[in-house]
């Protein structure tokens, strides 16, 4: 027996290579994927909630009544677009969606707040939409608070007392992303969804082809060894999959402005780590399955869906049932977004994400491992 | 044969899928400097054992030495010292002539330093050094194969195994092809190679014929035809399908008769008296042979007579059954002319004028006109890509003409391309069958198509399966069935509707001498019963079965006429038939005589074309002398299909390069 031959994995390499470049409409895509996704998922995949259009049938039409208001018309949440005069009308505009936060504002509202009495005004959103709903309900409630907090300064002067002194206020700061954009979330993860799509349209049809089409019969006849084949074969995929890693960086930098506040070194290793898990994910398919279509359809599905939803992309792994968070350990793309937010949000480095790291070498080991495994030099 | 220790050597070879033996106990051997042909039905198990030698496949049982590594075992070692191509077209399309040579060239490990030089000889040696930078996928099927096999030979391996590497290509292809493996031999390689063309068999140093797994015959060809004891009559007639009906029928003592060519071959134990009689009942019908006299058998004859025997009665392919459940009886004059015309307008099936395809620049079809008649057997030949598929799916109306005009059953081409499709039948090179289905599936599905339901299906399922002779196998999935039988329930399929024309495209292309004998049996039958046949091929005998054939090159008929017209009057030179023991040795130094225009091998000999047969003569047997060589027979013979459409294409090819010549 022996050992691996450099000229034959370069001769793969290079064929390889050849293959990608004369094959222009898949190099053209797997350079548009990256560009597509993030430009989607930056722009469509928005969590953030602002101008929430709201309706007001404002009774008291009082001082005090246009106080609170105001203080809805000021912030940057609320839009407040239609004044209305009757219940009816309040209704037909949220059963229309035309208005989702509906106040009602009752005739005896500025009485009672001159009288120091309790008074209550309705609010009424439109829960179709339970997400926004929830962020919607929170603003109301915070205006609310603002407006108490108004009206006990206001009382306590108005009793001579002078300022107040020990009135507590809380202060949230969001670490890391203290506006609380959710692109700044949002678009590290993609880097992750990218490599798992283009591992799978890139590397599970290799193999695949070549039994598919005949030209598997006649390589495995010459000295090739395996290590070659399978080596060889992902070096091109591994080089347009890095490509791609520095276009998603890019244009989240200059496009989006989320800020890199880690290592850019440790974010380009552990992408290529990652990426290796993926490509020998797919090379491992299209080995074991040898037709192009199915390698390809799993490939995309067992890498895409995982990717999106048991990762903690786009929902919290915490609020997650306990058996699912279960099998988000298995889910590489777990710590390797994990390790994306801690590298670009966190500004932290290996001292923390170590553990994230070392999963993340070993799932790609265990791969190329499957892989070689897999590939046999006989038609049986 | 060869002296030296074989350098490939099996022993008891076997390997079963499940519960069948592919191959099943094979021994052979191969010396250097030694071709071993090793032909054989269909699902023989050529490519199984050849498969096994690569090391390749598992090997169920036996073993093998092979460059003087063993198998099982050492398959590493093994695939150091060889080359194998496969059926299937190994190399890759998107990849040019030089990055495949390149690939192959770096995974061999061919040395870098002098590579360029080799790669340069053996591009020019088979004529493909113009073509460096094209895309493989781009090659014509004869220079793919060939492209293969230089990428086989950058490394010199010392064996070389071939599976049936000359399929589906043409006989100027084929001509080089095997140029390169004669030398190939001069340099001691060994050679193991499959073949369905026979003629190629007889240029083997020795010949295993492989039936069901095992080992039937082996020899060199000379000891394998006279294995068969006996000589054969053969008569030769311009009506040879009629006169093989007529001595099957009456003919007693003919273990049996067989068309090759213009032809009948056939077998008994005494030719003389065989003879005799044939040539009274011939003549109580108005037949007069051409000539009637006894032959060696050739290793056709040997290969079906064997195959015959080892089957024995009851068998599931029996060929004289072929042809009898065609709806028309046989007994139909075989002159087309005389055929009872089908319900046709006008007199012509086919009527062609001017017709031109061009793709972009290209001119694939370049003004083509013909008429054919009903009942006819129509034949297209010509090399690869010389547009003969395109003509056929332009008559098909699956492709419309650029010019021209034409009419397929009194349907316009361009007009009415829909009522083209509904009245003829077509077969394309690839059987159009669904392989994951019945052979009930695919033929009701086919007749569906056609529109044929109730009564009249089950009568067209019931003669389709008796006619591919699939009695009690309809519920088989196509994908076990073998060449042979895949083809003609393909042809079944197409004819289900009864069309008036019959179109063929390569329909018996890697199907082993047996059944494409079978096939020939019903288009003739066919044609008997006033069906129009219109046929390409790759088989020069295929082509003398025809009534009349066009040869096509380079998009234009240059020539039309009967087989036996074609031969006589179409070459002014002579053709001089030589035997002699190692004809690849002489070869070139024969086809470098002056007088001599061309020289090629074929069969156990050589073909030489001539001006002066009686100079020639001397000057060859002066070739033969200094070699050792004494009395080898030596005469004019009428000249091959084979011989013509070389010859045709070859002063064509001269004419273009003078008007290019001209032109520069």
């Amino acid at each position: 027996m022996e050992g691996f031959v450099y000229r034959r994995f370069a001769a793969v390499a290079k064929k390889e290579f050849l293959h990608v470049i004369r094959d222009w409409r898949s190099l053209v895509l797997a350079i548009a994927i990256p560009i597509f996704l993030i430009s989607l998922f930056g722009w469509a995949l928005n969590m953030d909630l602002t101008d929430v259009p709201t309706a007001v049938w404002d009774q008291s039409r009082t001082p005090e009544s246009r106080e609170l208001l105001s203080l809805f018309e000021g912030s940057p949440y609320f839009s407040v677009d239609h004044h209305v005069d009757s219940f009816r009308q309040l209704r037909s505009l949220v059963d229309k969606g035309s208005a989702m936060v509906a106040l009602t504002i009752s005739s005896d509202f500025a009485d009672r707040v001159r009288a120091g009495k309790d008074t209550e005004i309705q609010a009424v959103v439109d829960g179709s939409d339970a997400n926004n709903a929830n962020l919607a309900l929170g603003y109301v409630t915070a205006v609310g608070h603002i407006y108490n907090a108004r009206l006990a300064v206001a009382a306590t002067r108005s009793r001579g007392l002078g300022d107040p002194k020990a009135l507590v206020t809380l202060e949230p700061r969001a670490w890391y992303n203290p506006d609380l954009k959710s692109k700044n979330v949002v678009i590290p993860g993609i880097i992750a969804l990218v490599m798992v799509v283009l591992a799978a349209m890139l590397t599970s049809v290799t193999v695949a082809r070549e039994w598919e089409t005949g030209t598997m019969e006649r390589l495995i006849s010459t000295p090739i060894r395996v290590p070659e084949l399978v080596l060889g074969k992902v070096v091109p995929y591994f080089v347009v999959g890095m490509t791609d890693v520095a276009i998603s960086v890019f244009m989240s930098r200059f496009i989006f402005h989320v800020p890199i506040r880690g290592s850019l070194g440790l974010l380009f290793a552990a992408s290529a780590v990652f990426l290796a898990g993926a490509l020998f994910l797919g090379l491992f398919l299209s080995i074991a399955l040898k037709t192009q279509v199915l390698a390809n359809q799993i490939a995309l599905f067992s890498g895409y869906l995982p990717t999106l939803f048991l990762s903690g992309f786009v929902f919290g792994i915490h609020n997650m049932p306990q058996a699912i968070q279960a099998l988000t350990y298995v889910v590489p793309a777990r710590y390797f977004i994990a390790m994306l937010r801690g590298i670009y949000l966190k500004g932290v480095g290996l001292e923390v994400l170590w553990a994230d790291a070392l999963l993340l070498a070993l799932y790609a080991a265990l791969m190329i491992f499957l892989a070689h495994r897999k590939m046999k030099l006989m038609l049986d | 044969m060869n002296d030296s220790p074989p350098i490939l050597e099996a022993r008891g070879l076997t390997r079963r899928f499940g519960d069948l033996t592919a191959v099943d106990n094979l021994s052979l051997s191969v010396g250097r400097g030694e071709i071993y042909g090793l032909v054989g039905p269909d699902g023989a198990g050529k490519s199984t054992a050849l498969r096994m030698l690569a090391g390749i496949l598992t090997i169920t049982g036996g073993e093998a030495q092979v460059a003087g590594c063993g198998l099982p075992g050492n398959e590493t070692g093994v695939k150091n010292h060889i080359a194998y191509m496969s059926q299937r077209f190994g190399l890759y399309p998107d990849l040019t002539v030089a990055e495949n040579v390149d690939f192959y060239a770096d995974l061999y490990g061919a040395p870098r330093k002098g590579r360029q030089e080799r790669v340069d000889e053996l591009l020019d040696f088979s004529n493909m050094r113009p073509f460096r930078k094209r895309q493989a996928g781009k090659l014509s099927g004869g220079m793919k194969q060939k492209l293969q096999l230089v990428c086989a030979l950058i490394h010199t391996p010392e064996v070389l195994l071939l599976d049936e590497p000359t399929n589906g290509v043409d006989p100027v292809s084929r001509r080089d092809f095997w140029r390169i493996l004669y030398r190939l031999l001069g340099q001691g390689v060994a050679i193991l190679v499959t073949t369905a063309y026979l003629d190629e068999a007889e240029r083997c140093s020795r010949v295993g014929l492989l039936n069901q797994g095992r080992l039937l015959a082996e020899g060199t060809p000379g000891e394998i035809r006279r294995s068969m004891g006996t000589d054969i009559l053969a008569v030769r007639t311009p009506r040879a399908w009629e006169a093989s009906r007529i001595l099957r029928r009456g003919l007693a003592g003919a273990r049996s008769v067989d068309v090759f060519g213009d032809t009948l071959h056939v077998v008994g134990d005494d030719p003389e008296a065989l003879g005799q009689e044939a040539s009274r009942l011939l003549a109580d019908q108005g037949i007069t042979p051409d000539s009637l006299r006894s032959i060696s058998p050739t290793l056709e004859d040997v290969f079906i007579h064997t195959l015959d025997t080892s089957r024995g009665p009851g068998a599931a392919d029996p060929p004289e059954s072929a042809g009898e459940p065609l709806p028309a009886s046989s007994e139909t004059a075989e002159e087309p002319r005389s055929a009872s015309p089908a319900a046709l307008p006008g007199p012509w099936s086919v009527e062609v004028q001017d017709l031109s395809r061009r793709f972009g620049d290209f001119t694939a079809v370049d003004r083509v006109s013909f008429t054919v008649p009903p009942g006819e057997i129509f034949g297209f030949l010509g090399p690869n890509g010389a547009g003969k598929s395109t003509t056929i799916r332009m008559l098909c109306g699956l492709l419309p003409p650029s010019s021209g005009t034409g009419r397929v059953a009194g349907f316009d081409l361009s007009v009415d391309p829909e009522g083209v499709k509904r009245s003829i039948g077509y077969m394309s090179q690839r059987f159009s069958l669904y392989e994951d289905l019945t052979v009930a599936e695919n033929i009701r599905f086919y007749g569906g198509i056609y529109g044929l339901s109730g009564r009249r299906m089950e009568e067209r399922q019931a003669w389709a399966v008796a006619m591919a002779g699939l009695d009690g196998r309809e519920d088989d999935l196509t994908s076990l069935l073998a060449g042979g039988w895949k083809q003609r329930l393909a042809l079944a399929c197409a004819i289900l509707h009864e069309p008036p024309i019959v179109f063929l495209d390569e329909p018996t292309s890697g199907v082993d001498p047996l059944s494409r004998r079978r096939f020939w049996d019903i288009i003739h039958g066919m044609a008997g019963a006033g069906v129009t046949v219109f046929v390409t091929t790759h088989y020069m005998e295929e082509a003398e079965y025809c009534h009349r054939v066009a040869l096509i090159y380079q998009g234009r008929i240059i020539a039309l006429d009967t087989p036996r017209r074609l031969k006589t009057t179409l070459t002014e030179e002579t053709i001089l038939d030589v035997r002699c023991p190692r004809p690849q040795d002489v070869l070139d130094q024969v086809a470098a005589l002056a007088g001599v225009s061309d020289a090629a091998l074929f069969g156990a000999g050589l073909h030489v074309r001539v001006n002066d047969p009686e100079t020639a003569r001397d000057r060859i047997r002066d070739v033969l002398r200094q070699h050792g060589f004494e009395d080898c027979p030596m005469q004019a013979i009428l000249p091959s299909m084979e011989d013509v459409f070389v010859s045709m294409i070859e002063s064509e090819d001269r004419r273009g390069g003078l008007l290019a010549g001209k032109g520069a």
